[in-house]
């Protein structure tokens, strides 16, 4: 809070009885729900999500719920769930929380194995699923992946989903090889996962390749 | 005595030396109070952080103004409370003629009681200040351990200066915020002088631009009458000839008319 805050805070003082009784009964909180994705050759980008999460982790405010789970050939499950916390009000137990969520997390990282499929959508059902029930003000799917979804022939995910009041960001889109030759592979797939996204009532959708980028992001 | 004369008199010259004393009085008051704010943001930042340990860092009051920073601001407000009490008590001040009149049996109890809560207040942000370095140390621990840096090797003594700094300041600006009962005392009494003298000042600027505005507006009028005449002249002149031209046709027409009507009847 910087002096500007402290005047305006002063004129509250007065109002205490009144703020009594109509606190901001919203929710301030922000929560975000991070897709790793481990198919194929994306595995080997996990390293790159360990810095992810840990400048997460140092952004993240007492009071907001942060999540971390792995996409997988089916991601439409709990147990996928790497890492999850809704970090204490009281600071000094929101450290000793985020300390513990990065050591779940690097834990992960290394033995982090690569699956055969890759079922985004299955993921971002799971995750909007949780950051419904956190009741967070803010809410963010940050997909770590390279936005290739492959599914079995089992799987079923061509159905609306959704995201609604969500952002959607994807992070460190690699290009594949298929997209070196044709880049409008690359720019198609976007296109398409950002139409589908909006479709599915998401607040926003975004690509964020550089890690920097992200600082904007969290602060707006 | 020849004063108190003048004053009873109320002759302008004192009056005007009246008024200047309480300027004088105001303006030092006013300058020893914004020091005294300067005072209560430092004690703020001091203990804001800390205090969110206890109530939780989320809460918040208005979309901006977290519970935390509000607390921290009812401590600072309850401390200069309390140092308005001590200085009422021990009659240095006389805010409130209630505690004035007091007996000294009651008076002297009241004075310890804030006097004790003064201190255990300045003890309890020390305490909060010694907290805040700490929480401050483990988030940079924290940063530290998540940026995959070594930490920095810091002289133990040298890391402990600031903290006993922050501890001594928690507990030396709650007293120096009870200081402020004496210019607080000034800047009553004598804002009334001031605030008094602000209102003439104001009512006579009023006074005058409104006299000012009458008289623009005033002579603005006269202005655009004369202008009104000067263009109106043009088409009245128009509007006589035409008229004219119209009256000389008309009578001409009519004698003809009365020449016809006798050579009919003759």
């Amino acid at each position: 809070m910087n002096k500007r805050s402290f005047l305006v805070s002063l004129p509250a003082i007065g109002l205490a009885p009144w703020f009594a009784g109509c606190t901001d009964q919203r929710s301030h909180a922000q929560a975000v729900y991070m897709l790793v994705d481990t198919s194929g050759t994306y595995a080997q980008e996990v390293d790159k999500a360990q810095l992810i999460v840990n400048y997460l982790l140092g952004s993240l405010n007492p009071g907001d719920s942060f999540a971390v789970a792995r996409v997988r050939s089916r991601s439409f499950s709990e147990k996928d769930i790497i890492a999850k916390a809704t970090f204490d009000n009281r600071p000094s137990q929101a450290n000793v929380q985020k300390r513990a969520f990065r050591e779940q997390v690097e834990a992960f990282t290394r033995s982090a194995r690569g699956s055969a499929y890759t079922d985004i959508t299955g993921g971002l059902i799971q995750g909007a699923m949780f950051l419904n029930e956190t009741g967070a003000g803010k809410k963010t799917i940050l997909i770590f992946s390279d936005m290739q979804e492959e599914l079995d022939k089992a799987t079923v995910r061509d159905f609306p989903i959704d995201l609604k009041s969500i952002r959607v960001v994807a992070v460190n889109v690699v290009k594949l090889k298929t997209d070196n030759i044709d880049p409008r592979r690359y720019t198609s797939r976007l296109d398409e996962w950002q139409k589908r996204v909006e479709a599915a009532g998401a607040s926003e959708w975004r690509v964020i390749n550089d890690i920097e980028h992200l600082d904007r992001l969290l602060k707006s | 005595m020849a004063k108190y004369e003048q004053i009873m008199k109320k002759s302008e010259k004192v009056e005007h030396q009246l008024t200047v004393s309480a300027l004088t009085q105001f303006a030092i008051a006013t300058l020893v109070i914004a020091i005294a704010a300067g005072g209560a943001l430092i004690n703020y930042k001091l203990i804001a952080l800390p205090i969110s340990e206890m109530v939780g860092a989320g809460d918040y009051l208005t979309a901006t103004l977290r519970t935390s920073d509000v607390a921290a601001l009812v401590i600072i407000f309850f401390e200069a409370t309390m140092g308005l009490f001590l200085f009422e008590t021990l009659r240095i001040t006389h805010l409130f003629p209630r505690i004035q009149n007091l007996p000294d049996s009651l008076r002297r109890p009241m004075m310890w009681i804030a006097f004790v809560l003064l201190t255990s207040l300045a003890g309890i942000e020390a305490a909060l200040a010694l907290m805040r370095d700490m929480m401050i140390a483990d988030k940079a621990a924290l940063l530290q351990s998540l940026a995959a840096t070594q930490p920095h090797a810091t002289d133990s003594v040298l890391g402990r200066i600031p903290t006993v700094g922050q501890m001594l300041l928690g507990f030396i600006l709650p007293f120096g915020l009870a200081f402020v009962a004496i210019p607080l005392e000034s800047f009553i009494t004598s804002a009334r002088t001031v605030g008094g003298a602000a209102l003439v000042l104001l009512a006579r600027g009023l006074a005058f631009a409104l006299r000012l505005a009458g008289n623009l507006v005033r002579n603005l009028t006269s202005v655009l009458i004369t202008l009104y005449d000067v263009v109106i002249v043009v088409p009245l002149l128009i509007e006589r000839v035409v008229k004219g031209s119209k009256g000389k046709s008309s009578s001409s027409h009519a004698v003809g008319g009365e020449d016809l009507a006798v050579r009919e009847r003759s």
